[in-house]
């Protein structure tokens, strides 16, 4: 064959075998190197209806025993409290399952991961992530868990890079498919290149599913590169409090469409419109207003987003990876046609949370008390300054069901006792139902706006 | 031989007599000792004979608005006919709004028809039959004789009459189930029309179904004690009672003047009323005293006069006022409705240990759902915002028109404006109502204006909304010379 042809040839083969299959060998190195990092975090979530046990995919970070798992197994909707019994899971094909005490160590929103450490001293195999950018094209493996049923066997998928999304969540989406929320992403040269967290159609949890090998049946297909959550391991967060946020006190931003943003003549610029401002909150101090659009932070322009919907999550994320007490520059464009300028907002900490606020289970009448928090009021349109404890839960059958009391009705008064705080409520409570278990109780709350005198009637 | 004869028709005489006694006896039982006319075969062909003629199917096209215009929906009811003068009595989910009726007599008939006026607060609707129609086709109608409902008896035979799933004049028959049934605390709307607040209900078991409603519920005596209104399960029916529907009807035909839509004005003081059963001991109160304040409303003239929730109010210009009840509460909340608008009065109220005398000023009862108008060139239909409407959704007043329906493709669904945003401005000016909105909107279109920014009220903040909107070209008038000429055929 003449030397052009085999040149013509071989350049021909040369991206073929560029782009070929991983070699089974390396598959299975990976597999026996990667997965004694892949674990099982199992909690109890201690409700006041009852109790529920929790299971998750973790993968060993570091060697003294810290473990990373899906934030997303761990619901914001669930009360920190009633997080309890934390374990750690080491899965064995030859032995008995290893069962280990661990300490929650907490949500880190600005990456959506959650960490839990192993009580037992001890050394622990641990991956670590590699910030190493993919490539379109480029072949990746990825090892999920099998459910409690398959004996939380590692299973490799496999899958070719698709696309680099961008907004506020910059995944990556594959082709082909990914292990389970809670894998590990390894590329061919057997670095962890990222992480399978929860999305659309997926669940983290390894028990309560429909069918066990749903998750092998229609995988995830999008994974968040190193890069996305390297914050969390660069800014640990500490254990045992709730994460301090930092906040700026914009109640409410929009990402501006086309239409809006030529009418303001921001052509091609990304921006917000700040529609809602808290009163005596950080951007309020700073005079920011309602009809203000950001155009820049920090001398940046805004990343753009697929859609004007992601503006307001691009933002909030940038802010999220600052820290309470910083500055953030804001350049606003206050009205039609007036020069940009930039303010400087000093960011605080972000209110409490109800996942956080303290409760009280009124067990007998079937009722769950908590404090109110900010949200609350914000979103229920109340005065800051409201005072009253919220009606967390309702207990299904219960005497305070029949009596129509519903979640989320703020309580001001109980008998004739005027209710504050959650403290005020205990107390009444407690000892009404102590000295009079007979008597029916009066309730005052405030629901939509309005007043509701409810009566519960005690059970017989 | 002969004696048998004998015996056999003294035998004969004697059962003669023997029934003859029972009868007598029989139809005095029947007649004298009834506690209500009942249901017996020649009672219930005698009643229909006389109320079919009287009971007519609407084929109604009520005014909505949907995809941002407005449009009909139609539907079929029944309805009553009560004067010499053509007036249908109906229920407002039938003819209420309507833009067109047409009616259908017990003779197969059929006439247009229009609507008087109407009341959604107890669903009843009043129309007009067509007068010159029925005397150019010499058409004969009969009207039905009103009853009263407050005196029927739990158990006594009622018959309805109407066009259930358009089966016209057909009968049903059946008892009065309970003459007091109230809803309370479960608010009952039409449309988002409040409705079902100033009465109790009949309940009866005889069958009805979407159709029969405005029909009549009439007594075997031939007279209407209710009108149809709502089915509720396998035999549990309502019927708004023709004591209610009475003065409605009234106050309808008195305010029906010069082209005007009739209606009801109803006083409002703004004070959500609650029974005081089983509450008395927490207020000091003795059994079947006052009514409870469950809550007092925003910018209302009970919060203007300092009425607060949890007053027990005693009485209403020195008259008392008492709701032990649920059945009760719809009484005392027509007590209220029907004082005097714009005028003070006089409220006795028990306040922790005290008793104390405020005084308000009544307003005019509005509900929550405004007038609604469509904005065709910008592809939606808008609301007037009531302060019903803002206290039921924590506006923070009562300005400014809500949206709600959007036509796809045109320049509201494409500026992703949604249904329940509040529009508070036009191009910075203030759309306080309605009305101002209309004007702002009808200048704007007039100006051919291609972008138009709006402040929308949406969740708890205000945002900017702008419009690409787009004219059609105006058509070419006659006196315009083509600029071109056609090119010439080749030869």
């Amino acid at each position: 064959m003449s030397r052009l042809a085999c040149l013509f040839i071989c350049l021909f083969l040369l991206p073929l075998t560029a782009r070929a299959q991983i070699d089974p060998k390396v598959v299975q190195e990976v597999y026996d190197r990667v997965t004694p990092s892949l674990v099982v975090v199992q909690y109890t979530w201690d409700s006041e209806l009852g109790k529920r046990e929790v299971f998750t995919p973790a993968i060993v970070v570091s060697a003294d025993g810290l473990v990373m798992f899906s934030m997303y197994a761990v619901s914001l909707e669930i009360p920190d409290e009633q997080l309890k019994d934390f374990k750690v899971v080491i899965p064995s094909v030859e032995k008995d399952h290893q069962e280990l005490e661990a300490e929650f160590t907490g949500r880190d929103e600005r990456t959506l991961l959650a960490f839990a450490r192993i009580k037992e001293k001890g050394t622990y195999p641990a991956l670590k992530f590699v910030d190493t950018p993919v490539q379109l094209g480029e072949s990746l493996m990825s090892i999920g868990l099998l459910p409690k049923q398959g004996g939380y066997k590692g299973y490799v998928m496999r899958s070719t890079v698709a696309a680099h999304l961008r907004g506020a969540y910059p995944y990556i989406l594959v082709s082909g498919g990914l292990g389970m929320v809670g894998a590990p992403v390894i590329n061919a040269k057997g670095e962890a290149v990222g992480f399978v967290n929860w999305q659309q159609g997926q669940s983290p949890y390894l028990n309560f599913l429909q069918q066990p090998l749903q998750a092998v049946q229609l995988p995830p297909t999008l994974f968040q590169p190193s890069r996305d959550f390297a914050q969390s391991f660069e800014d640990p967060i500490e254990s045992g409090k709730p994460q301090a946020l930092p906040w700026s006190g914009m109640g409410q931003i929009t990402g501006l469409t086309k239409d809006v943003a030529d009418f303001f003549g921001l052509k091609d610029t990304p921006a917000v419109e700040i529609t809602d401002v808290i009163p005596g909150g950080p951007a309020d101090k700073v005079g920011l207003k309602k009809g203000m659009k950001i155009v820049k932070l920090d001398g940046k322009p805004i990343e753009r987003g697929d859609e004007p919907d992601d503006l307001p999550q691009i933002l909030q994320r940038y802010l999220h990876r600052k820290k309470v007490g910083d500055t953030v520059a804001v350049t606003i464009i206050e009205a039609r046609g007036k020069e940009p300028r930039e303010v400087k907002v000093v960011l605080e900490g972000q209110p409490a949370r109800p996942n956080i606020a303290k409760r009280f289970w009124a067990e007998d009448l079937g009722f769950g008390v908590r404090e109110l928090t900010f949200y609350d009021t914000y979103f229920r349109r109340l005065p800051v300054d409201q005072k009253g404890v919220s009606i967390s839960l309702i207990k299904p059958e219960g005497a305070a069901e029949t009596a129509k009391l519903a979640a989320n009705d703020i309580v001001t008064e109980l008998n004739e006792t005027p209710v504050a705080t959650l403290e005020d409520f205990k107390k009444v409570y407690e000892s009404t139902r102590a000295s009079k278990p007979g008597d029916a109780m009066k309730l005052v709350v405030l629901r939509q706006g309005a007043t509701q005198v409810i009566r519960i009637e005690p059970p017989q | 031989m002969n004696s048998d004869k004998k015996w056999v028709s003294g035998q004969l005489g004697s059962l003669a007599v023997i029934l003859f006694f029972d009868l007598v006896f029989t139809a005095s039982i029947a007649f004298a000792d009834d506690p209500f006319p009942s249901a017996t075969p020649a009672a219930v062909v005698r009643v229909s004979r006389e109320i079919f003629p009287a009971v007519v199917r609407l084929d109604v096209a009520q005014e909505i608005y949907s995809d941002g215009k407005r449009t009909v929906r139609r539907g079929i009811g029944s309805g009553v006919i009560i004067d010499e003068q053509g007036r249908v009595l109906t229920n407002y989910h039938v003819a209420g709004r309507a833009v067109e009726i047409y009616i259908t007599l017990y003779n197969k008939e059929r006439i247009p028809a229009k609507l008087i006026g109407d009341d959604h607060w107890t669903d009843l609707a009043v129309v007009q039959m067509d007068m010159e129609t029925i005397k150019r086709k010499s058409i004969e109608f009969k009207w039905a004789k009103l009853g009263r409902s407050e005196s029927l008896i739990v158990g006594q035979d009622v018959m309805a009459v109407g066009t259930p799933f358009g089966l016209a004049r057909t009968m049903t028959l059946g008892i009065v189930s309970n003459n007091e049934r109230t809803f309370y605390p479960d608010d009952m709307t039409i449309d988002e029309y409040e409705t079902g607040n100033f009465s109790n209900w009949i309940q009866m078991d005889t069958p009805i179904n979407p159709g029969n409603s405005g029909g009549p519920l009439v007594d075997m005596t031939g007279e209407v004690v209710g009108i149809n209104t709502r089915g509720g399960g396998q035999n549990l029916n309502f019927a708004v009672p023709i004591d209610t529907a009475r003065p409605v009807v009234e106050r309808i035909l008195a305010s029906a003047v010069d082209g005007k839509r009739g209606h009801v004005a109803r006083a409002d003081l703004g004070i959500d009323l609650k029974p005081l059963q089983d509450l008395e001991t927490f207020y000091n109160i003795d059994l079947n005293k006052g009514v409870l304040v469950n809550s007092v409303e925003r910018n209302s003239p009970a919060q203007k006069a300092g009425v607060k929730a949890q007053d027990v109010l005693l009485a209403i210009d020195d008259k008392p006022i008492n709701v032990r009840f649920p059945e009760e509460v719809a009484e005392a909340r027509n007590r209220i409705a029907n004082l005097p608008i714009g005028k003070d009065v006089k409220l006795l109220l028990h306040r922790a240990k005290e008793t104390l005398t405020l005084s308000a000023i009544t307003e005019k009862l509005e509900g929550a759902v405004g007038e609604e108008r469509e904005m065709k060139t910008w592809g939606v239909s808008v609301r007037d915002v009531t302060n019903a409407y803002a206290n039921s959704r924590q506006l923070d007043d009562g300005k400014g028109v809500v949206v709600t329906t959007l036509a796809p493709g045109l320049p509201a669904a494409k500026a992703v404006l949604q249904a329940d945003d509040v529009i508070r401005s036009i191009n910075g000016q203030e759309t306080t109502d309605l009305d101002a909105f209309t004007t702002l909107y009808d200048a704007s279109v007039k100006a051919r204006e291609d972008a138009v920014l709006l402040e929308v009220n949406r969740g708890r903040g205000i945002l900017s909304v702008v419009l690409k909107v787009t004219y059609p070209k105006e058509a070419p008038t006659t006196t315009t010379a083509p600029t071109t000429l056609p090119d010439e055929p080749a030869d």
